[in-house]
């Protein structure tokens, strides 16, 4: 980037790489940040070192967290019976918002996209297979979005879970298809799990 | 303003754009490939019923901006959803790679309703559960044509000679079709004349009829690999690309 100092050049270099970032906005924000308080710039670089330094992936649900295993698999109020399947993240913290669902999770970290290059090896899922096998989980909710995606991911996990003989469910088909889970509201994602439905054995 | 314009497609792409548009790609019937921005596509009360989902399709109502900038989908209901590809990765990954060559071997403003109306007639049979690897090598077969690099079987390519009518024959695939025995290098790939007629014969099926195509297993491998060969050269792509579609197993 010509014309600026290296410094402002560098900062605006690392700007354009965030999404929905172009070459105009990160002008602006380095300009702004330039105008800032030290405080409040540093204040910004400390949080995004502390987000890189105090984030890991929790080993049971792969869930981002903070502490290993996260708040939610160290909590002995939850249902350790119950495990609901999401995406990403963001899912299970509309899930948490919406508030009624009270067991544990399993975050696969992606869906099945071949044109994106992500496949069943991709994801979490054989860890899932594996914390099924292990015992002591009597259900797992495929909460997935309901697009074609989300649905051959869920259709494909059913498969594998098949002989671990519990019961897999999916939520109600209130999620209106081709919606994703975070951004539907409250009342839609506490009525889909109330009303979920079992996947038969050998139907994947 | 732009008029509104009608026709059919499907969806074969979408990116979320912002926190309630996408970009979407459609293949069309008149216009062919199509790329368009759904405005609230991802709310949930929207013009468009939502997010749009893959291989979506239906009547589309659209406005058409100028070349090099994005149209608009005003109206979109979609009339088949294709809910069988859901059921089991083989067909979804078919559907999948249809979508791929169709996003890389066709462009904008390349339209054709014949090749429309053929994919829409294999997400039919994929979607009701016809065998994923024999209707993909169909589409493949019929694409090339549409492609304009027809495996050809008949004739020599370099002498227009006939061909024996048995055993192996060189092929190269730069020049798209098989050599006699006179003109065959002797270094070039061989493939039995019997696998030549497999690729014909797909070339000429029927979306419908993809189904109940069975190949001999002994030519099986020669026609997938023909096939990929020819695919990777028409749309100069790595193999890898084709290969990692062909991962899941369908036989
Ligand atoms: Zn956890
Ligand atoms: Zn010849």
């Amino acid at each position: 980037m010509s014309g600026y100092t290296k410094s402002l050049g560098n900062l605006m270099e690392e700007l354009v790489k965030l999404p929905g970032v172009g070459k105009r906005s990160a002008e602006r924000l380095a300009f702004h940040l330039l105008r800032v308080s030290t405080e409040d710039a540093m204040a910004l670089a400390r949080a995004i070192r502390d987000l890189k330094k105090n984030t890991r992936l929790c080993s049971k649900c792969f869930n981002i967290a903070e502490s290993d295993p996260c708040g939610i698999c160290s909590d002995s109020r939850r249902d350790r019976t119950i495990l609901c399947v999401v995406e990403q993240t963001r899912d299970v913290i509309a899930i948490e918002e919406a508030g009624t669902y009270s067991g544990l999770y399993h975050v696969l970290q992606g869906r099945i996209a071949p044109l994106e290059g992500i496949t069943p090896e991709s994801l979490t899922i054989s860890q899932l297979v594996d914390r099924v096998k292990v015992g002591g989980i009597k259900e797992v909710i495929l909460a997935t979005n309901p697009d074609m995606e989300g649905d051959v991911t869920a259709n494909y996990i059913a498969e594998q879970l098949g002989p671990a003989g519990v019961r897999v469910t999916r939520p109600a088909r209130g999620l209106p298809a081709g919606s994703q889970v975070e951004y539907v509201g409250k009342k839609i994602i506490s009525d889909a799990f109330e009303g979920r439905q079992q996947i038969p054995p050998g139907s994947g | 303003m732009a008029p509104l314009r009608k026709t059919q497609g499907f969806c074969i792409r979408r990116v979320d754009f912002s926190e309630t548009s996408q970009v979407v790609t459609f293949y069309t019937r008149s216009e062919g490939l199509m790329r368009l921005v759904a405005k609230g596509s991802r709310r949930k009360k929207s013009a468009t019923q939502g997010r749009i989902d893959l291989f979506a399709c239906g009547e589309m109502v659209y406005i058409q901006k100028r070349p090099g900038t994005l149209n608009i989908l005003a109206e979109f209901k979609p009339e088949e959803l294709f809910d069988g590809l859901r059921h089991s990765l083989q067909q979804a990954y078919s559907a999948f790679y249809i979508a791929a060559l169709l996003d890389r071997g066709t462009h904008e403003g390349q339209a054709s309703a014949a090749c429309y109306d053929f994919c829409v007639g294999m997400l039919e049979t994929l979607a009701s559960g016809a065998r994923a690897d024999v209707s993909r090598m169909v589409f493949e077969a019929h694409f090339l044509d549409e492609l304009g690099v027809v495996p050809q079987v008949g004739r020599c390519v370099e002498c227009s000679g006939a061909l024996p009518g048995r055993g192996m024959v060189g092929y190269v695939v730069a020049r798209g079709g098989p050599l006699c025995r006179e003109c065959a290098p002797d270094d070039a790939w061989r493939v039995p004349v019997g696998a030549l007629g497999v690729v014909e014969g797909l070339r000429r099926a029927s979306p419908a009829a993809a189904g109940r195509i069975s190949i001999a297993p002994k030519l099986r491998p020669f026609v997938r690999d023909i096939l990929t060969r020819c695919m990777g050269h028409a749309l100069e792509l790595e193999p890898k690309m084709l290969q990692y579609l062909q991962e899941v197993r369908c036989d």
